[in-house]
């Protein structure tokens, strides 16, 4: 692997196999925040750390301590709530449909052409803009079709040596969290009602394929199950 | 913490305030504190005068002036109220850039917002556009599609003196559309 020239012995090791992979769940905090030590969040820092003025997209919701943290960082943020943007689009297909007059020609679209239309709105930078993508647990809810223009697009949204970090559920979860960045190596989940229905489990061969534009990936599996991957550009 | 409206600073590259003719200003305090949720976030210092431009009220166009504005209505163009508050209600839907010292969005905004001072993004929030500021809050349950930026004074002022608003402001109509007409 070769995270850009980067030299670090634990990011070049495969870090599924060490016992530093492991991410943990902290013990529950005095309150009842659900904070998860993120070995990804802390690798991911590391790698979009030399970019001066660097350019991070957060795809989930705006959070206060996500915005604070990379801005006293020097970075500039850029959000975009994808998940909540993907389901105001679909609930303004399914209106579309139903006020289209009886024996109009309005049908369903086909994941595939949702998808496209869905981007052609969403997403929309400058190729090459960011130095890092947080893309949480999101391909979990989105279908294929979508889900792949999506890391296709990313894909192109980064500079080359750019990362995205991304979650991925080994079981169906409980419930929706959002996260928001703590510090450097801790994320909060903040339960919150699912936007869309989770759609799946990826299989480590999946998510390999799904980003399988990037130059290298790296892996961490948390005792929580759920995995967290980098991906190169 | 920030400076009180009760002495605007001259600004001769400012045109004449615009008020709307369908609404006065009101002398109040800023009604949107009271409906502030937690965690408390300091709300803009009203000014002496607060123009509100209420639900059912709809205007195109380039408003611009010193006295504080609250918008629950819809406004489309630009605001630019550089020593001035902006408020944007629950019920508010702008469609305009909005310069001002310190904006408050609880509805709906699609444009970039710069504030000089302070943006605060109210958990009804919804912001599609850029945010410029020295300080931002961000309530829990706000919406931003957009790039934020943090800027020092200076930097604050280069933005606005290279970047205007609008180039060709157009002139302020408005529209009174029925009350009972719900803008979402």
């Amino acid at each position: 692997m070769n995270w850009g020239g980067k030299t670090r012995e634990s990011v070049v090791a495969s870090a599924a196999a060490s016992p530093r992979a492991v991410a943990t769940v902290a013990a529950p905090a005095a309150s009842e925040r659900n904070v998860r030590q993120s070995h990804g969040m802390k690798d991911f820092l590391w790698l979009i750390s030399d970019a001066q003025h660097g350019r991070i997209l957060d795809l989930g919701p705006v959070w206060q301590s996500t915005v604070n943290f990379f801005i006293e960082r020097g970075f500039r943020v850029s959000t975009e709530d994808v998940l909540r943007s993907w389901k105001e689009f679909l609930g303004e297909e399914e209106q579309r449909l139903r006020s289209a007059p009886v024996g109009s020609e309005a049908a369903p679209l086909s994941p595939d052409v949702l998808a496209e239309k869905f981007l052609e709105t969403a997403l929309q930078y400058s190729p090459e803009n960011f130095h890092g993508v947080l893309a949480w647990d999101l391909c979990d809810y989105f279908d294929k079709a979508l889900m792949t223009r999506i890391v296709s697009r990313l894909y192109d949204l980064l500079r080359p040596g750019g990362a995205v970090l991304a979650l991925f559920h080994s079981r169906h979860p409980e419930r929706f969290h959002p996260y928001r960045i703590m510090d450097r190596d801790s994320v909060e989940l903040i339960a919150a009602p699912p936007p869309t229905p989770h759609e799946r489990i990826f299989q480590n061969r999946e998510i390999l394929n799904l980003f399988g534009q990037f130059r290298s990936s790296k892996t961490f599996v948390g005792r929580d199950q759920i995995r967290e991957g980098l991906f190169l550009k | 913490m920030w400076r009180k409206q009760s002495e605007p600073a001259a600004s001769p590259s400012l045109p004449e305030p615009v008020s709307p003719p369908v609404v006065p200003p009101v002398r109040s305090p800023a009604p949107e504190r009271a409906a502030m949720p937690s965690p408390p976030v300091a709300a803009p210092v009203a000014g002496p005068e607060v123009t509100r431009i209420a639900q059912g009220i709809q205007i195109k166009g380039e408003l611009s002036g010193r006295t504080d504005l609250y918008v629950d209505g819809r406004v489309e163009g630009t605001i630019r109220l550089s020593q001035s508050n902006v408020t944007v209600g629950p019920n508010g839907r702008v469609s305009a850039d909005v310069e001002a010292r310190e904006i408050v969005v609880r509805g709906t905004v699609k444009g970039n917002l710069l504030g000089r001072e302070r943006v605060v993004l109210g958990s009804t929030g919804d912001v599609h556009g850029n945010v410029t500021t020295q300080r931002l809050t961000i309530e829990e349950g706000a919406r931003l599609q957009g790039r934020v930026e943090m800027a020092t004074p200076k930097q604050e002022a280069a933005i606005v003196r290279t970047t205007p608003l609008h180039a060709d402001p157009v002139a302020v109509q408005a529209v009174a559309i029925p009350a009972k007409e719900s803008i979402q």
